[in-house]
């Protein structure tokens, strides 16, 4: 049986520091306002009886993928790992993947955020000198789940960084992987999961 | 107080409904000229109203395109957005444009010197048609095909989106032959401002139906009419929209006036609701809170 | 793959172990340099036992400090005779030479002047031996600054006190009821954080640690608990005190603990001190042979707790009972008004924690049977931050002493700071078979002296950690303070004082402007080092070396930090600028002597820097790697760092066998000493010294911030969060982005029914204002703030314009705060960290960011 891939991300552990989000901007040389993974709060209660959910979110990479559907040109598709990745030579930035995703976790690429750098000064530093080559302007970007890292049998970069060890990845499709163990222990269920586009994501709380 | 409530929030870092901005005013306006030059182009059509066709083709055939290459990320690649026919409602849409383009050009043509036969003209009639109905119709379907934004998740969509397009070809077509080949076709005259009203009414009901179905589909959809009837867009939606593309239309059609005068008002009220239905659909659209079951 | 590799961490390239100092601790880190010798990613490093892997947010955007387009390229001396907060300096590049000549001319002159004219503000945590520069600056012992004071005036000689150590936190591994009471550990901030965290995941979910946070805020300790107890700020040495009265009236402590282990049971004379025989030697008193007994007896059959008795001819009661009296007002009750809390969740908390406690079980840890006390009372910053920072924090020990955790499998732990060598230990005898106290756990102790040398009067703090901010004292009132002279130079390397200090902005100002001459060494300017005359660019943490621990709570040993590329611009380590410096003022030779001493390299001579010889931050940290366990940098250099899991011996009770100390009789002692000391001197300051704040017991006397007029009828604090390292690391854009779109760095923080109060919505600016100073803000209203409290971030503390990532934010909290000795603990040092304001709204819902700016620049800086 081929690899799925997917991802649990343990509600109990998280701690909302967003060392993820950094994470795979130093990882992806993503410009500003452009994030693939970030994490939320939730406050619920009222005070004194009041406390804080941490949610981190991240593209589900879905099995029935809306963006992968409503991409005119095929530039989004799955890979057989079920990876949703984005062709950016095929992108024509349409956007069409953008308002199709219920996550809201994929983003047009804009020029001025490169002209103006990181710092928003116009200077750009050697880190983003050697990594914004890989993108292309006005296209669609989102989360790879790594590909490059895990096809080399190191995990994605959010994972390997959280400091409360709250991101699994592995293979769906294995019974004995350790997101598999989790889900099925601690009852994961996924964001949105009525919406139908059978996430690859899965919370546990 | 509700012990957890959602909020509309920007990009930070809550959670909440968020806001739609990827889609604006440019792809709104490429739209918006596809559905009405397919529309002018469709009811001119049935008339072998040429002025309309021209009108209508030039419309669909150089404006959208226009307002597409400034929406795109990247215009030059344009040619690709046909190659997802199979699932992407965009790629079918623009065949439409191109069936529309190609056939409509070749039946203006044959209706100007006859070069085609009638078999061959009725076909590339037939298929002219087809792509104005396609173009009229598909941003409906573009809109409802995922569940991402409970606003445009409606079986609704395409039926406003076709709507509009019709409104606007009648509303034009008026405007444009009241005084040429309408005067000769008092029957034409009086079918075309009763399909008017008629479709004027069923927009209406169909945007009013859009809204109930939204805010009775989610808190999300709910927050979203909201923000459309008392909130953010109120001016937009119940000003441009409603009061002045139905209701400010509707009335001044009811009035049965044939003055050229008021039928530009007519069409330029009619026109300025469907361009701002478009732009109030996209800019007040909520995507709902990533997780709003957790328990931690 | 390589070659059209996108993904940066998988580019061709190597990757360098090293260490990240995006805090003041050390995780180890692996950083990968392209090729290209471009440095593109910073990841945590798997094979140190603590964050394994691991790596917090500011970890993750180490690289963009080194690649901040604003670092200091080059030395510049500053054209604009004109200092102030928005003055430009018009900085002018000079050359290396020339900029150690003048600072070399301008400090020699102050050496050879008075070398006590010299403000120095020394603050590179990971580089502990330089702030001792000033010791070989003549005997220098000025410090302008209050890091290390805010959050560790209290802590660090309390922590000497009890655990003969720097830092205390609880022990992860086998906790099982965790009390965070002011502190973000495994959460937020202290101690290795993204090591702490992991550990802490684990206990909590894998093990199912129950944790309760006590503090003003829900914060993200709060937010993960099992419980979160809104306080009444600066009032949470009453809540330990609450909870220590209900475990001792219930009979819930661990009593033979207290017998045997500690000096509760030694018997206390009416001055407070032990009652000592002609030999100095203590007593107690056998209950059974209704006698007393020297300590050390042997027939002793059981000693008593409590009481009262006669004892060469004075009334004596143990140690314990005078705790017991001091809290006998403590009930519940009486607490829950003081703190806010209910008592029936003090009652409860108390039961819960001695139970878990599971008092007189055992464990086996690495073939030993130890005490197991699996509950422990943790607290930090927020809570240990008030003017009586010696008893509060000695009250937050005494919950821990009262289960018998102290240093315990499962308990409350010493974290010692830098074991320097691997065997060395840190607990050495006292007398009386009690544990030697080394409160001295920063630096040795500043000797007495009047007139003062210092300017902060640091001479009279022979316990504590410096209050750099009673400079505001002595510097405009001289003959009050009996100063004989006027400090007019400034070095401030790594730091930012005006940002840390507390209390008078515009005294800081005036001080400043009134330096003679100003050297600041630093990577990026700051808000402080704006107003230099010169400034001396130093290398940023990639590219430099170091060796350290400093204070890690589950492991033990030093990291290696190394340069992962060349330096990228003209810059020098810290190593060699204090060099040259110290070779232009003449005192080289006294500077490599200091770091010997700083170093403990005089326990391995052979690694003592020797005279003339000017040592470079690779040789520094080749000498402190080998000191651990003769391991060479090329050893280093391949596993990046020594860290190993602290062994049992040295983590659990390395006392055994000795009494560690409940009640601080060297406290009173150095008290008494104090005052003889001063009385001879006919200092002048004498009758307003604060010395109630000695004590050898805690009592419950509210702190002074109570007191506070009555206008201002709120409560404020500050904090920071995992994101934020204080204030500086908000010039790195990945850490502005995620900070600034964080609900709680967004705004001044107040609870909703507060806000209602006062006509106060979401987005409105509003004022705070306390008896000594003005902040403004945007408000956040939350249902997560204690009811009277309003919170002010860290992330809304700069000021500086100089940075076009930083803020300015409006909401520099330490305006707020007094800077007198009121308020500060004559013991310690500590100044109080909370205060009372007004709250009021300014200006509703000013939606224009421009509007906003220009009404927090008015109340930016008092002038």
């Amino acid at each position: 049986m081929t690899v799925k891939y997917g991802m649990v991300l343990d509600l109990k552990r998280c701690i909302g520091c967003n060392a993820c989000t950094i994470a795979c901007k130093a990882e992806n040389s993503t410009p500003n306002g452009i994030a693939w993974t970030e994490t939320l709060s939730e406050e619920i209660g009222t005070y004194p009886n009041v406390t804080r959910v941490y949610v981190p979110t991240i593209c589900n990479h879905c099995e029935d993928a809306p963006c992968a559907r409503v991409c005119p040109t095929t530039a989004t598709y799955i890979t057989d790992e079920g990876i949703v990745l984005v062709d950016e030579d095929k992108c024509i930035g349409c956007g069409a993947c953008i308002v199709a995703c219920p996550y809201k976790k994929r983003a047009k690429l804009k020029s001025e955020t490169f002209e103006a750098g990181l710092h928003k000064s116009g200077e750009i530093t050697p880190f983003e000198k050697q990594g914004y080559p890989r993108f292309t302007i006005g296209t669609a970007v989102k989360c790879t789940f790594c590909h490059e890292r895990v096809d080399q049998g190191l995990l994605p970069a959010c994972v390997t960084t959280c400091p409360t060890e709250a991101r699994v990845f592995g293979d769906l499709n294995d019974p004995k992987s350790e997101p598999r163990k989790l889900i099925q222990a601690r009852k994961g269920y996924q964001a949105l999961a009525e919406l139908n586009t059978k996430p690859k994501v899965f919370y546990v709380d | 107080m509700p012990l957890r409530t959602y909020d509309i929030v920007g990009d930070e870092y809550r959670v909440g409904y968020r806001k739609q901005d990827a889609w604006g005013w440019k792809i709104a306006l490429a739209f918006f000229f596809g559905d009405v030059g397919a529309g002018t182009f469709f009811v001119s059509a049935f008339y072998n109203y040429m002025p309309g066709m021209i009108f209508g083709w030039i419309l669909t055939t150089f404006f959208k395109p226009a307002a597409l290459f400034m929406h795109l990320g990247q215009p030059l690649r344009f040619w690709r957005a046909i190659t997802n026919v199979r699932t992407a409602w965009i790629s079918r849409g623009i065949v439409g444009a191109i069936l529309f383009t190609g056939f409509g050009f070749l039946h203006m043509v044959n209706l100007k010197w006859a070069i085609f036969g009638p078999a061959l003209g009725g076909i590339i009639f037939f298929l002219a048609m087809a792509g104005t109905f396609i173009v009229m119709i598909y941003l409906g379907y573009v809109l409802s095909h995922s569940p991402s934004l409970p606003l445009w998740n409606t079986g609704l969509m395409p039926v406003i989106s076709l709507v509009y397009g019709l409104m606007g070809g009648v509303t034009m077509t008026l405007l444009f032959g009241v005084n040429s080949f309408l005067a000769a076709d008092p029957a034409a005259l009086h079918f075309l401002k009763t399909a008017e009203l008629i479709l004027i009414g069923i927009t209406l009901i169909s945007i009013l139906s859009m809204l109930h179905g939204a805010a009775y589909n989610s808190s999300t959809g709910m927050a979203t009419v909201r923000q459309l009837l008392f909130g953010e867009h109120q001016k937009w939606f119940l000003g441009y929209v409603v009061l002045v593309g139905i209701i400010a239309a509707g009335l001044l059609a009811l009035t049965g006036s044939t003055a050229i005068f008021i039928l530009l008002l007519v069409a330029i009220t009619e026109l300025i609701g469907d361009f701002g239905l478009k732009m109030v659909l996209f800019k007040s659209a909520l995507y709902s809170p990533p997780l709003s079951h957790s328990t931690v | 793959m390589p070659e059209s590799a996108v993904q940066n961490s998988v580019k061709s390239g190597k990757w360098i172990n090293s260490t990240c100092k995006m805090c003041l601790h050390s995780c180890s880190t692996r950083v990968h340099v392209t090729d290209e010798g471009v440095v593109n990613k910073v990841e945590g490093n798997p094979t140190n036992p603590s964050n394994e892997g691991g790596l917090c947010p500011k970890g993750n955007g180490a690289l963009m400090r080194l690649y901040d387009p604003q670092r200091i390229k080059t030395p510049m001396k500053r054209t604009n005779p004109r200092k102030g907060p928005d003055d430009d300096p018009g900085w002018v590049a000079i050359s290396w030479e020339e900029a150690l000549d003048t600072v070399g001319k301008e400090l020699k002159k102050t050496f050879d002047d008075d070398p006590r004219k010299l403000l120095p503000a020394i603050n590179d945590f990971h580089k502990l031996y330089l702030w001792a520069w000033p010791a070989a600056f003549g005997g220098n012992a000025n410090y302008f600054s209050v890091v290390g004071t805010q959050c560790g005036g209290g802590y660090h000689p309390m922590n000497g006190f009890i655990h003969s150590s720097f830092a205390a936190g609880n022990d992860t591994e086998h906790c099982n009821y965790w009390i965070n009471n002011g502190g973000g550990d495994g959460f937020s901030s202290h101690l290795h954080m993204a090591g702490a965290a992991r550990h802490m995941a684990r206990a909590r979910v894998d093990r199912g640690m129950k944790l309760v946070t006590v503090e003003p805020r829900l914060s993200i300790s709060a937010a993960k608990s099992d419980e979160w107890v809104p306080i009444r700020p600066a009032t949470d040495r009453h809540f330990a005190l609450g909870l220590c009265h209900v475990m001792i009236e219930e009979n819930l402590y661990d009593a033979k603990f207290l017998k045997k282990d500690t000096n509760a049971v030694y018997l206390v004379g009416p001055d407070g001190l032990f009652v000592r025989n002609k030999d100095k030697k203590t007593y107690v008193w056998d209950l059974v042979d209704n006698k007393a007994k020297l300590w050390d007896d042997k027939t002793i059959k059981d000693f008593a707790l409590e009481g009262e008795y006669e004892v060469e001819g004075v009334k004596v009661s143990p140690g314990f009972q005078l705790f017991k009296t001091n809290i006998s007002q403590c009930t519940p009750e009486r607490i829950s008004g003081i703190t806010t809390v209910p008592a029936e969740t003090i009652q409860r908390i108390a039961r819960d924690f001695a139970k878990a406690a599971s008092i007189g079980s055992t464990i086996t840890i690495d073939g030993k049977e130890l005490p197991f006390r699996p509950a422990a009372y943790n607290y930090y910053r927020g809570a240990q931050g008030h003017k009586t920072g010696t008893m509060t924090n000695h009250a937050f020990k005494l919950v821990n002493f009262l289960v018998g955790c102290i240093d315990a499998p499962g308990g409350h732990i010493g974290f010692t700071l830098d074991d320097f060598m691997i065997d060395r230990g840190h607990i050495w005898e006292g007398e009386n078979g009690q544990i030697k106290t080394t409160p001295h756990q920063l630096h040795p102790e500043v000797p007495y002296a009047y007139p003062p040398n210092t300017a902060h009067l640091m001479d009279y703090f022979p316990l504590g950690v410096d209050p750099g901010h009673l400079i505001t004292q002595t510097y405009f009132e001289p003959e009050k303070w009996g100063m004989d002279y006027k400090p007019d130079t400034m070095l401030i390397c790594h730091s930012n004082p005006l940002w840390n200090l507390n209390g008078p902005q515009d005294k800081y100002f005036e001080i400043l402007r009134n330096m003679r001459f100003i050297v600041a060494i630093d990577i990026l300017l700051n808000e402080t080092t704006a107003w230099a005359d010169i400034v001396l660019p130093t290398l940023d943490n990639l590219e430099r070396w170091n060796m350290v621990m400093i204070e890690p709570p589950i492991t033990e040993g030093p990291c290696l930090t190394q340069p992962a590329i060349e330096p990228l611009w003209d810059c020098k380590s810290e190593e060699e600028i204090f060099n040259e410096i110290s070779e232009r003022v003449g005192i080289l030779d006294n500077w490599n002597e200091v770091q010997n001493f700083a170093n403990m390299f005089f326990e391995k001579p052979e690694l003592m820097l020797k005279p003339g010889i000017k040592y470079s931050d690779k040789e520094i940290a080749e000498r402190k790697g080998k000191m651990w366990d003769n391991k060479d940098l090329n050893w280093f250099k391949e596993k990046g760092h020594a860290s190993t899991m602290r062994r049992p011996d040295k983590f659990y009770r390395p006392w055994e066998g000795q009494r560690i100390h409940f009640y601080i009789e060297d406290i009173l002692t150095r008290k008494i000493q104090l005052q003889e000391d001063m009385k001879k001197s006919k200092v002048p300051f004498y009758d307003i010294w604060e010395w109630d704040d000695y004590g050898a017991i805690p009592t419950a006397v509210l702190d002074p911030v109570h007191k506070e007029p009555e206008e201002f009828d709120m409560y404020a604090i500050t904090f920071k969060d995992v994101e934020v390292n204080f204030g500086e690391n908000l010039s790195i854009p990945w850490i502005d982005d995620i900070v600034h779109k964080n609900p709680v760095h967004m705004g001044i923080l107040i609870n909703t029914v507060a806000a209602k109060k006062r006509n106060i919505e979401n987005g409105d600016l509003i004022k705070l204002t306390s008896n000594y100073g003005t902040i403004m803000g945007l408000a956040r209203v939350t249902e997560g703030m204690h009811i009277e409290t309003v919170g002010v971030s860290n992330a809304l503390s700069r000021w500086t314009g100089y940075h076009a990532v930083v803020k300015a934010g409006g909401g520099h909290y330490n305006r707020l705060l007094p800077a007198n000795l009121k308020n500060t603990c004559a013991c310690s040092g500590q100044m109080e960290t909370s205060a009372k304001v007004r709250v009021e709204l300014f200006r509703k819902n000013p939606n224009d960011e421009d509007v906003v700016k220009s009404e927090l620049a008015k109340y930016r800086y008092a002038k």
